[in-house]
């Protein structure tokens, strides 16, 4: 059982823990095979020391039997202490009563009290050496093994294909000639399919390999990718445009993540927009043109005429002033960067109103978020761009 | 001279190693037979297996050559490797004057016994360690031969370093790596590529782990264990070397197997 007291508690266990000065002093116990003899000093020494350790994660079996069997106890513990039945008890039952018997308000979810299975609460086994003493992956001391693994994958798709295997290549050609009709078909089809495609993004590449990437690398690996799909003996092997699928993403159409065509459960078209600090979200319905911001009517709110003008705008574009009510909540920045994010935010919605609208407004340019923000105060300066004030000499 | 006297010291030291304070003298008995032979790396691990059945089950230690490196290349192929091949007088590293046979058009020309000799020793080492379930890692930053150090380390069943080095990879490794188990022996490659203080190098050398590395005419050998001198820039030597590097580890790695199949 684990219940969460503060990190100092886990600690003792640990070190009171028999089994684990049982288990090191068993390493050392252990005969040495006279074959491991060379490696003795870091061979002996890094494998105890990998035990001790590895103590608390998945890869102990001893350990996660004791854990498990402790929480066992303790779920059957909180089952009277709660009055319930001990054999239905499941973890959901757990948490509830965790919650009921120690309440708290701390925000951070780690520091809250909690009691979990051992099998979600200690990491699954990390150690990188197999048993002999030897790191499992050639790229081991690089310290990045699946960029290196894909890193080896590219430089033996890039390879000659005589050189790879000549069997293969005998296979793949008494294939082509039977495929050659369909192929066309694909092809065609692949390169629709690829004016839409881009390469994953650092971030993307990274959950894919399940491993941090540095931006170099990132680099290296993008510019090798694009230099092994550019290379044409390669158009026709499948296995390399398999491969290069993994590392591409059809590119959202910058309209079609709006042209969903739902509208709420009011019937209202809903849409967000964004401007220098501002944030608006706006409802749309059929009406007779009233425009309300913030339940205030935009002539109150707007003083200004160009900021009427920049929310009328979307409107005015589709020629559809009057037939339309606007409901608007808009918070921060100024009346120009509020009266910018209403304006997107009515494009956005509009758009879910009818197909015709979208590209209209495209051609408008009125779904593009304006991303222009203030520029910040030098030092020296007294702001952005203005000098202070200074006579020669 | 001083140095001379040190590579010499360093190829007795090997044999101390080795389990004999003398230099190579003749062919071990048990191998005589297989002299015949002749060819390189062909006829290699059936020949081992010879010998178990014949009965020498020998201490690998007690013998000069036990797994025959000496029969994996000749000075002729080293020769047409362009293995001889230094660079210009004016960038040389006087420190390799005795790996040198002289200059021709203002250009450095290695003496190749001298690498057979270093080159035997370092195919030596590399088996024993790899017989005995060592860890090799392989070591070369320059872009031109990453693939071919990469291929060569995994065909071996062994490890590679070849992108930019970490620093503190070895001296820093429990952080780093979060592991202390370092590398038994570091082949390096295109020292020059290292850059200047050569981090592998003085890394290895302070964590006591022994060394093989290519050294050209403008690379210093000192901080090196095993030092080879030659050609390191033209793939046809960077070639040669990798393939002698697989062939030493995986006749070893083989003989173990066979021995410990019957």
């Amino acid at each position: 059982m684990a219940v969460n007291l503060g990190a100092r508690s886990r600690i003792w266990q640990f070190i009171h823990n028999s089994n684990v000065s049982k288990r090191i002093f068993n390493a050392v116990d252990r005969n040495i095979n006279p074959c491991e003899k060379c490696c003795r000093s870091f061979g002996t020494y890094s494998k105890s020391f990998q035990r001790q350790r590895r103590v608390q994660d998945q890869s102990n079996a001893e350990f996660m039997a004791d854990e498990i069997k402790k929480y066992e106890m303790g779920k059957r513990w909180l089952a009277k202490m709660m009055g319930a039945d001990i054999e239905t008890f499941t973890d959901s039952d757990v948490e509830e009563s965790l919650r009921y018997l120690l309440p708290t308000k701390l925000f951070a979810n780690d520091a809250r009290p909690m009691m979990k299975h051992p099998s979600e609460l200690f990491p699954e086994s990390k150690s990188m050496l197999s048993s002999d003493g030897r790191p499992v992956h050639s790229a081991f001391y690089t310290g990045a093994t699946a960029f290196h693994d894909l890193i080896y994958d590219i430089f033996r798709y890039s390879r000659p294909t005589g050189q790879v295997e000549q069997s293969e290549s005998i296979e793949t050609e008494s294939d082509e000639g039977n495929a050659d009709i369909e192929s066309e078909e694909t092809v065609i089809a692949e390169i629709v399919k690829q004016g839409k495609m881009r390469w994953l993004h650092q971030n993307e590449l990274q959950a894919l390999l399940k491993e941090e990437l540095m931006l170099k690398d990132y680099e290296v690996v993008i510019h090798r990718l694009k230099r092994l799909a550019s290379e044409k003996k390669h158009e026709n092997s499948d296995d390399i445009k398999m491969f290069l699928e993994r590392f591409q993403t059809p590119v959202k159409h910058e309209g079609s993540q709006f042209t969903i065509g739902q509208l709420d459960e009011n019937g209202k078209a809903h849409g967000k927009g964004y401007r220098k600090r501002a944030m608006a979200e706006v409802w749309i319905s059929n009406g007779n043109g009233q425009i309300a911001i913030n339940d205030i009517p935009i002539v109150e709110y707007f003083r200004k005429q160009e900021d009427r003008n920049q929310v009328w705008y979307p409107l005015i574009t589709l020629n559809c002033m009057g037939r339309f009510d606007v409901e608007c909540n808009v918070i921060g920045g100024g009346s120009t960067g509020q009266a910018g994010a209403i304006r997107l935010a009515i494009s956005r919605a509009l758009t879910s109103l009818s197909s015709d609208y979208l590209a209209q407004l495209q051609t408008a340019g009125l779904l593009t978020r304006d991303s222009r923000l203030v520029e910040r105060k030098k030092p020296g300066q007294k702001k952005a761009r203005k000098k202070f004030a200074w006579v020669k000499r | 001279m001083e140095i001379l006297k040190s590579s010499i010291f360093r190829f007795c030291k090997c044999q101390i190693w080795s389990g004999r304070a003398r230099l190579v003298r003749g062919v071990p008995p048990h191998l005589n037979i297989q002299r015949l032979r002749g060819f390189a790396g062909v006829g290699q691990t059936r020949l081992l297996k010879d010998n178990q059945n014949e009965g020498h089950q020998n201490d690998p230690l007690q013998e000069p050559d036990f797994f025959q490196v000496s029969k994996l290349f000749s000075v002729r192929d080293l020769l047409n490797a362009n293995i001889h091949l230094g660079h210009h007088e004016g960038c040389w590293n006087p420190f390799m004057k005795p790996y040198l046979y002289g200059s021709r058009e203002r250009f450095h020309i290695i003496d190749l016994d001298k690498t057979a000799t270093h080159l035997k020793l370092a195919l030596n080492i590399m088996s024993h360690v790899a017989y005995r379930r060592g860890v090799i890692l392989f070591v070369s930053t320059h872009p031109q031969f990453e693939e071919l150090v990469q291929q060569t380390a995994r065909d071996a069943g062994e490890y590679f370093v070849t992108r930019q080095w970490n620093i503190g990879t070895f001296t820093n490794s429990n952080i780093l790596l979060d592991t202390t188990r370092l590398p038994d022996l570091v082949v390096l490659t295109n020292l020059t590529m290292f850059g200047r203080g050569a981090p592998p190098v003085k890394e290895a050398a302070q964590c006591n782990i022994p060394s093989v590395g290519v050294v050209d005419s403008d690379c210093d050998p000192r901080l090196i264990t095993y030092p080879i001198p030659g050609n390191d820039d033209t793939p046809s030597a960077m070639e040669l070397y990798c393939r002698l590097f697989k062939e030493a580890i995986l006749n070893a790695k083989e003989y173990r197997e066979s021995l410990n199949r019957t």
